[in-house]
């Protein structure tokens, strides 16, 4: 390339792009370009850098690249002598995005291992129809979106209910600390802002609750918010009408209900994984792994969980219900109930299943599959493959390769 | 005929791959002694800071047990018991040239004890033989396959096998790398409790504050040294219930010994507040060179992301979920490396799972979101924010409303600005991956396939974790002068530090 290309080509982007620091883009220029050259003439001798460790010349090569990278040419950056070899690049900030420091938060710490030594508290049952209409109210929310049919009636129940007699009554206050989440039954309630941060609730009452935003009717939820953690609350909440009716849910109850529950779920799951003696060359972490990674899944009483003859790679554990072993021209040999799991030769080999299980109830699995066992475990499943308990496996009293009871002692 | 002329030639790529690791091994030498200035600022902190105390000799003593203890491999076992055991074992087996660095400083810092171990062991990351031998049939197989082709096809299938075998060995020499690194730990009855009080500090500007008190600048009254005291009222501890988060701080803290994460020297307590003695990184947030340069470019990112990486392999071998990874808990110390800080909510999970919501609401993994029980997993997630902030200037996910963040997150639809390599993107899918049985750092390999990810192809790791690598920002500072001009300035507040009127609380904090 000789001067006068280089020279037009340069005289063109700076036409083209008028600098404010003609120097700096000129030295971005010819950075580059000598950069571009490099690469070229590097690319010739690929052996040698395929042996290279990352040689550190090369890192520092690079490193000193950056002062006249690609990214750092024309437009995109700017020269600023503080940042020392870093320059300032430009970035579209996303609509609003604060640029300030992040605040950590935090829940309260729980352990679950200690409540589950505790009796279980329990709320008095709700009305159907009330209940009804409050999983209607919440359904859209995802923190409630993971908790199953009787976790999701417990949370509920645990709700409370309170009524609000007057019109102007503040439930929530802007800045005050954040512990309840309510869903309005009756009457409406009006949502106020001040556009002040760090407002403190004191302020909010002595000087207005600030600008309307919004109104909440009946079916509507407000301060989920706190169900995660206490934040000062974003925004104000004031009744508009009179005979109001909410009910109010604490972030201590619902995390409390939800982590009981998981608690409880996943020592089952251990003590379920435990039980299955193909699982048995894996160690305790390897097996915490598989209860990380299992599913939930439901059918309902009817239909078909594996069929006959159909290939598998999907092992499942039975959390709650029953199914039915079918053979083809056997009918029903066997029923399994909760604790007892099936398919888990599948995980080792391709198999081709041997009977058909249907749900007898609703039936609730937990269920993970072969691909997912190889990611987590990769070859863990070369040791079970060895193992004498798996080939038994193979000939258990069904004669069956995909069908395992577990010893009546897990059935609790 | 034609065979043999093919090996021998395999066999000089041989010697000349050995010779490739004999470079690296005839560098570390002069590593070694960089390491040991480098690390000698500390030693000074721990030799003679503090007139008398012996704080550095006990952690050295079980440092070098605990590198040298191969027998230690059961991560757990660290937590509980097996030191003194160690110990004696490390003593019988410790070659007497691996003291050489260590006696000739007569206390050694503890860094280049370890890396003294791990420049002699990774000369040899395979068995010498097997090496050889290995790479040798793989020449021949070559050569048989190679018969009768043209020459440059032959050179380009070479190379793509010796690229395989490269990545191997590569493979090799970085997971013995992480194996020492994380065996590295102080031992269990390491007290840092009253080693130091008010006295010995004079309190200077606030460096940052946080929910339960603030961080000051201080310098001892005995070196003159600069160092940071985090102050914590215990009152605001109790009433939010942080109180667990914070006796497993100080425990996580006085155990862990990495070059990125702060060290802590000392805590004590008075009647109302709770005081830890740690290093001053002189060289303020990443946080704020961050918005500074509002982003950075590739190289700069990989460079602290993989600091980042060291110190999360590390705590997460040792059983430690650290769960509040931000670049506002970056500190850049005073030659540009990384320090964590505030381990507020690092948790030992040996057995367990964690359910306490905690966290930077842009930094949560979907898991804790979705209140399921979490683990570590959960660090790699945020590994994955953290990288595409640094690349792109702002967090993958983003929104003024909380509930709206959590459901975006939730969501995991990711926008790659068109400045990202599609290295980058390949990482950070993996990494922002909400079905934690494919998320990277948590499969079958761990950290491995993060540190093995193309992007991270020119990163020299043993060169990383030896801070033998030039940074790419040095601080402005005056180093060791208390220089703190790198941090934002905070109004000071009128504090009691040092009051003993109605002590409060000494049983619950009572390791303080």
């Amino acid at each position: 390339m000789s001067f006068e290309e280089v020279y037009e080509e340069l005289k063109a982007l700076v036409d083209e792009q008028n600098p404010s620091d003609v120097l700096q883009f000129c030295y971005d220029f010819f950075g580059e370009k000598l950069k571009a050259e490099r690469s070229v003439f590097r690319r010739g001798d690929t052996i040698t850098e395929s042996f290279s460790d990352g040689d550190e010349s090369d890192f520092l090569s690079e490193l000193n690249d950056m002062v006249a990278g690609p990214e750092a040419i024309g437009p995109d950056a700017k020269y600023v002598p503080e940042l020392g070899g870093l320059k300032e690049m430009n970035v579209s900030y996303p609509q609003n995005y604060n640029l300030l420091r992040r605040q950590s938060v935090s829940t309260e710490s729980m352990n679950p291992s200690a409540f589950a030594l505790e009796t279980k508290r329990t709320f008095p049952p709700k009305d159907p129809e009330d209940l009804k209409r409050l999983k209607r109210s919440v359904a859209g929310n995802f923190l409630f979106k993971n908790l199953d049919e009787e976790h999701y009636n417990e949370v509920l129940n645990a709700m409370t209910e309170k009524r609000i007699g007057e019109a102007g009554v503040a439930v929530i206050v802007q800045g005050a600390v954040g512990d309840y989440f309510y869903i309005v039954e009756q009457g409406e309630f009006d949502v106020y802002k001040r556009p002040e941060l760090n407002i403190t609730p004191e302020e909010v009452l002595s000087s207005g609750y600030g600008n309307y935003i919004t109104t909440i009717s009946p079916g509507e939820y407000f301060g989920e918010l706190a169900l995660m953690y206490n934040a000062p609350r974003a925004a104000s909440v004031v009744s508009k009408t009179p005979n109001n009716v909410i009910y109010a849910l604490d972030r201590t109850s619902f995390r409390r209900i939800v982590f009981e529950n998981a608690y409880r779920q996943r020592m089952l799951y251990e003590s379920l994984l435990e039980e299955v003696p193909i699982l048995s060359s894996l160690d305790k972490y390897q097996r915490q792994k598989i209860a990380d990674a299992l599913q939930t899944v439901v059918y309902q009483a009817g239909s078909i969980v594996i069929r006959q003859g159909d290939i598998g790679n999907q092992f499942y554990l039975i959390e709650d219900g029953e199914a039915e072993v079918v053979k083809n021209g056997k009918g029903v040999v066997v029923t399994l109930t909760k604790g007892d799991y099936f398919g888990e030769l599948a995980l080792i080999h391709e198999t081709v299943r041997n009977a058909t299980v249907q749900a007898k109830t609703r039936l609730k699995l937990a269920t993970f599959d072969k691909p997912t066992f190889n990611r987590l475990l990769g070859n863990a499943i070369d040791l079970m493959r060895n193992q004498p308990r798996a080939r038994m496996g193979m000939d258990n009293e069904y004669g069956d390769q995909s069908l395992h009871r577990s010893p009546p002692s897990t059935k609790a | 005929m034609d065979t043999t002329a093919v090996a021998s030639k395999g066999s000089t790529n041989v010697g000349s791959s050995t010779d490739t690791l004999s470079t690296s091994a005839s560098l570390h030498p002069s590593m070694n002694a960089g390491s040991v200035n480098e690390y000698s600022e500390q030693q000074r902190h721990g030799t003679n800071s503090f007139n008398g105390k012996p704080s550095v000799h006990d952690s050295v003593g079980s440092d070098a047990s605990v590198s040298n203890g191969h027998n230690n491999h059961n991560e757990s076992s660290l937590w509980t018991s097996g030191i003194p055991k160690a110990l004696e074992e490390a003593t019988k087996s410790k070659k007497p040239d691996s003291l050489v660095s260590t006696s000739t400083s007569g206390c050694a810092s503890a860094h280049s004890v370890g890396y003294q171990n791990i420049d002699n062991l990774i000369p040899s990351p395979l068995p010498e033989s097997a090496s050889r031998s290995s790479s040798q049939s793989s020449h021949q197989r070559h050569s048989r396959d190679g018969r009768g082709e043209l020459g440059s096809e032959h050179g380009e299938r070479r190379s793509a096998m010796d690229g395989l075998r490269d990545r191997h060995i590569r493979k090799v020499r970085v997971s013995q790398l992480l194996d020492l690194q994380r065996r590295r730990i102080r031992p269990a009855d390491h007290t840092t409790k009253d080693r130091y009080g008010i006295q010995d500090f004079n309190f200077l500007q606030t460096l940052g504050t946080g929910s339960f008190g603030r961080v000051h600048l201080v310098q001892s009254n005995h070196n003159r040294l600069y160092y940071a005291i985090k102050v914590l009222e215990k009152k605001k501890i109790v009433d939010m219930k942080q109180i667990e988060h914070t006796c497993d701080e100080r425990y996580i803290l006085s155990r862990v010994q990495h070059p990125f994460i702060t060290i802590l020297w000392g805590t004590f307590q008075d009647a109302k507040n709770l005081f830890m003695v740690m290093d001053f990184a002189e060289g303020g947030e990443l946080f704020s060179l961050l918005r500074k340069c509002h982003r950075f470019p590739e190289k700069v990112a990989k460079f602290y992301a993989a600091e980042v990486i060291l110190a999360l392999d590390y705590l997460h071998h040792n059983q430690i979920v650290y769960r509040d990874l931000k670049p506002e808990n970056l500190l850049l110390d005073r030659f540009g490396h990384l320090k964590i800080v505030d381990f507020g909510f690092a948790k030992r999970v040996s057995t367990s799972n964690c359910c306490t919501l905690c966290g930077t609401p842009d930094y949560l993994a979907p898991e804790i979101i979705s209140l399921k029980p979490y683990n570590k997993a959960a660090d790699w997630w945020s590994l994955g924010i953290l990288i595409f902030e640094m690349l792109a200037g702002y967090p993958p996910f983003y929104s003024e409303n909380p509930m709206k963040l959590y459901e975006n997150i939730l969501e995991g639809k990711v926008n790659y600005p068109s400045y990202f390599s599609p290295a980058s993107i390949d990482l950070l899918s993996h990494l922002l991956q909400r079905d934690i049985t494919c998320r990277y750092g948590n499969l079958k390999d761990g950290s491995m396939d993060i540190i093995m990810h193309p992007w991270f192809r020119d990163i020299s790791w043993d060169k990383i974790l030896t801070r033998k690598i030039e940074v790419p920002y040095v601080p402005p500072i005056q180093a060791g002068m208390g220089d703190s001009s790198q941090f934002d300035a905070y109004a000071d507040v009128a504090t009691d530090y040092g009051t003993s009127e109605d002590p409060e609380f000494t049983s619950i904090f009572k390791d303080f």
